[in-house]
């Protein structure tokens, strides 16, 4: 009883949601060809070698798609191919998703690459510092410091840079004052950093011959839609985009997946190129059939988990009750691999022995649909039960939030001719709930 | 492999609280490092489980973060707990209060039944976002097991409002009431219907209990519960929280479960009552005739119509209504006096006397009754009991402007007209921009042929309403000894 309660313990811990797993993890499974054939080595990474000049890319998935590793993964190929790679999570002291505009990331930029390269390389900070020390009088009136900085000591400057750049998140109040003073001066914050990098790229340590900019998490800035409805989004990847593309380095920026169904995508598309998208692992065909290829990955990634457990019990029989139970598991989450880790948490969560019954994995099953049941509105039933019959969504807010909240999945493919197609479906969980098999019965096929 | 099994798609029946509280158990249990759990439940329960927990897992330390009031970061909270680091599960209750403060909510809640058709991401609760936010920091820089408890309303919002955060959960666990918890619920924490006591709580407290009705309707749809009285509750609470339009709604949903006769009437009776306010009065006449149908012997209900067809200017009927009012309750000194009312507007002044007669009678302390009969009086040319009556108004209300205006104005009549000039200028006193009262003044001078006083008076009054006042001027007889007057020409024209 105790080594079955203490296995059920390391099962339960394997199959953690809230971690990305480092590069180089055996229990990493490639499903590049069930999703699209999407590499992010590949797509995104192979640009940055090519390219002589600066790249700039977007990066987008479903939450829980598995980027953040993707990123760590590029992050890792790409500095072992010669370049060195400053990756940052805006979010966590710079942006606030919330409220996020231009120049909050402009800063943060500057300020983690500041962070970064000042001690790796000798890279002249002047530039910058001297930007700094031009907007210094109208900083003093923000009260945002009570340093006096005469524009040399690179040290106190680099702070000065953390601090402006951790207010704009941490104190609201001041926000739009900072970015007021900072909007008009953002050209010339851009030359300064680029100086900056320019120079520090002469001087990049290991022999390093390229520099590559990640911004990561900005896919949770939060659409902020104003009085004309022009949004923040628009503001930011659009408006700006001519800004966003003049680092003098290679960068990558995720964006949120709404931004990629929004009335802009063409725009976008001509602006950055095809925005990467990281889409579910396609465990169905569009007409309904199992995709064993998609399937069999999403097993895998299960599989793989509980071998590096070392368990010595026949993972078909005996962790899970019997074949069926597994293959539920992987169905119901239609190749979204943090929801497949909460089912089986879940289902864990309900046994004090193994294997994993029927029972509990119906039990998980059951609630993980009430969870998606209160997600869906009243209204939002009839949207599905079209996406159900039809496989396509339409370009509006509606289908947008549903994708957002993972009520719609995206699947990709490459067809027989080697082209890339994309369909849509109702998360699977859906499908049996009340609301939904009303108004799927309802809509004409 | 057939994909079409009916078998798995059948949901099963709700988890008993026992099964649910051994999966709680188990999921903290086995979680080592950082956690984040979900747990919807009464407060009642939420320290039951906490005990439990406690108990069943001594080897693990266990706290308990209360928050009583509204926060904006909760990640400081935690950073600064004495200890933190020894801390293996974290309960964290109390997170609806930074929810429920913010605005939107107020109004979500007054929308309680209607679900909100969408949730727009401009004004969320900070809480939510800085949850969001911080996530990471969270899983990295706290190593234990995040347990939070909510009441369901505050699990949908996080859903919707925190998606990642609520997206990292290990865990999502629901302990409903069962029927007869709620009806304990029910009969514990409020007496239905007794409307007094929530007029003596304070704004806050009302909210409180909006909220715990929520959730106890929200507990109880799965269940044949009797939420007429939820409802009812419901609609006083919004009322007094001056929210009419849902407690118009939440009356409406005492109506359509078609409730005993009592309730029924109240619904009805106190649903008029708010859709006046809203001005949406033939509405409210409606409600109020049903509720008369429900109950004709309800005095109120004949005076509330009145009031809405004297607001109408349906006066004959209103009157009608009011004497159906009087005549199940006589001493009803209010009824007497809007009866008063419209009889005046109705140019029925004698009558009009002897309902503020009647009035009077049972109340002498209400000016405005006094003000009325004089004005009354007035109308009959009985100046003098005019003035009396005037008197008495502002014996009562001293700065009762209107009332020394229209006494001023009767002193003209009986052709007193220092006394009249007098109460003017106590007009003035009380309100410097009543410009009738400058007229008045003019038209005083007028008469007693002091020009220069007239014309400065009549000046100062169109510099506040020039239409008016020139209108009036143009015709008025009080002014013939200065209309040739070149000054008048200019001022009039």
């Amino acid at each position: 009883m105790v080594d079955e309660f203490d296995i059920l313990t390391q099962i339960f811990q394997a199959f953690e949601p809230s971690k990305p797993l480092e590069p180089g993890d055996p229990a990493y499974v490639m499903c590049e060809d069930v999703r699209g054939d999407n590499n992010i080595l590949k797509d995104l990474g192979n640009e940055i070698r090519r390219s002589e000049g600066s790249t700039c890319q977007l990066y987008a998935g479903h939450r829980g798609s598995g980027k953040s590793t993707e990123l760590l993964r590029l992050k890792q190929y790409l500095e072992e191919h010669g370049c060195f790679v400053v990756h940052f999570a805006a979010d966590a002291e710079d942006v606030d998703p919330q409220d996020a505009e231009y120049t909050d990331i402009l800063l943060a930029c500057t300020r983690h690459l500041l962070e970064a390269l000042l001690p790796k390389t000798k890279a002249d900070p002047q530039p910058l510092m001297n930007w700094l020390h031009d907007r210094w009088s109208s900083l003093k009136e923000l009260a945002l410091t009570e340093v006096s900085f005469d524009g040399l000591d690179v040290e106190v400057g680099l702070n000065e840079f953390i601090k402006l750049s951790t207010s704009i998140r941490e104190v609201p109040s001041l926000r739009q004052d900072i970015r007021k003073q900072l909007n008009p001066h953002t050209p010339t914050l851009l030359d300064a950093l680029n100086q900056f990098i320019i120079d520090a790229k002469r001087s990049l340590p290991d022999e390093k011959t390229k520099l590559v900019v990640i911004a990561d998490n900005l896919d949770r800035i939060v659409p902020i839609v104003d009085d004309d409805g022009r949004s923040n989004h628009d503001e930011i990847w659009i408006d700006r985009s001519g800004q966003l593309q003049e680092l003098a380095c290679h960068s990558i920026y995720t964006v949120p997946i709404s931004l990629i169904y929004s009335k802009q995508v063409s725009r976008l598309t001509d602006i950055y190129g095809n925005p990467q998208v990281l889409p579910m692992i396609m465990i169905k065909t569009e007409s309904g059939d199992l995709y064993q290829p998609g399937f069999d990955k999403v097993r895998e990634v299960v599989i793989r988990r509980l071998q590096q457990l070392n368990l010595n019990l026949d993972i078909e029989t005996e962790v899970f009750e019997s074949p069926e139970v597994l293959n539920r598991f992987c169905l119901m989450s239609g190749g979204h691999l943090r929801e497949l880790m909460q089912l089986i948490k879940e289902a864990s969560n309900r046994l004090d022995t193994l294997p994993i019954t029927v029972q509990a994995t119906r039990r998980a099953i059951t609630e993980a649909r009430d969870t998606y049941r209160r997600t869906v509105q009243e209204a939002e039933w009839e949207v599905l039960a079209h996406v159900a019959r039809t496989k396509r969504i339409q370009n509006d807010d509606d289908h947008r939030d549903l994708l957002f909240r993972r009520c719609l999945m995206e699947y990709r493919y490459l067809d027989s001719e080697g082209e890339m197609q994309c369909w849509y479906d109702v998360h699977p969980l859906i499908y049996a709930i009340a609301e939904f098999k009303e108004a799927f019965s309802a809509v004409q096929p | 492999m057939n994909l079409d099994s009916i078998d798995w798609d059948e949901d099963l029946p709700p988890a008993s609280p026992e099964e649910e509280y051994q999966a709680l158990r188990r999921a903290i249990q086995r979680t080592d490092g950082f956690g984040l759990l979900f747990v919807q439940c009464a407060p009642a329960k939420g320290h039951e489980i906490i005990k439990q927990i406690k108990e069943d897992l001594p080897q693990k330390k266990v706290e308990v973060l209360s928050l009583k009031e509204p926060i904006r970061n909760l990640y400081e909270r935690v950073e600064a707990l004495p200890n933190r680091n020894e801390i293996d599960v974290l309960f964290i209750e109390g997170l609806e209060y930074s929810i429920y403060e913010y605005e939107d909510v107020k109004r979500h809640l007054g929308w309680t039944t209607e679900e909100i058709q969408s949730y727009s991401w401009k004004g969320v609760p900070h809480i939510l976002t800085n949850l969001n936010q911080q996530r990471e920091r969270f899983r990295d820089n706290f190593q234990a097991c995040f347990v939070f408890l909510v009441p369901p309303f505050v699990l949908k919002y996080v859903i919707h409002r925190a998606p990642d955060f609520f997206d990292w959960r290990s865990g999502a666990f629901q302990f409903r009431m069962d029927a007869d918890q709620i009806q304990h619920e029910i009969q514990h924490a409020w007496i239905p219907g007794d409307y007094r006591k929530y007029r003596n709580l304070s704004s806050q407290e009302r909210l409180d209990k909006i909220f715990h009705i929520q959730i106890l309707i929200e507990e109880g749809k799965e269940q044949p519960l009797e939420s007429v009285d939820l409802y009812a509750g419901l609609g006083d609470l919004f009322a007094f929280e001056g929210n009419c339009k849902a407690s118009i709604l939440s009356y409406e949903k005492v109506l359509e479960s078609d409730p005993d006769e009592h309730n029924k009437y109240k619904a009805w009776n106190n649903r008029g009552i708010e859709l006046s306010k809203l001005e949406r009065y033939e509405e409210a006449l409606s409600s109020f005739s049903h509720a008369a149908k429900i109950d004709p012997t309800d005095y109120r209900i004949w005076h509330n119509q009145g009031l809405i067809l004297s607001r109408l200017g349906r006066y004959k009927e209103a009157i009608s209504f009011f004497d159906e009012a009087l005549k199940l309750n006589f001493n009803n000194y209010k009824t007497w006096f809007k009866r008063g009312v419209a009889l005046y507007n109705l140019g029925k002044y004698r009558q009009a006397i002897k309902s503020y007669d009647k009035a009077l009678g049972l109340r002498t302390d209400d000016c405005q009754i006094w003000y009325n009969r004089g004005n009354s009086f007035g109308k009959l040319k009985q100046y003098k009991k005019a003035i009396k009556d005037y008197n008495k108004a502002i014996k009562l209300k001293p700065d009762y402007d209107n009332a020394w205006f229209i006494q001023g104005f009767t002193w003209i009549e009986l052709g007193q007209n220092v006394k009249a000039i007098e109460c003017f200028d106590r007009v003035l006193m009380i309100n410097p921009d009543y410009y009738l009262a400058l007229y008045g003044k003019a038209c005083l001078y007028s008469r007693l042929g002091q020009s220069d006083q007239s014309i400065e008076n009549l000046q100062q009054a169109i510099q506040i309403n020039a239409d008016e006042c020139c209108d009036l001027a143009k015709n008025d007889s009080d002014f013939d000894t200065i209309r040739d007057d070149p000054r008048f020409q200019t001022l009039i024209s």
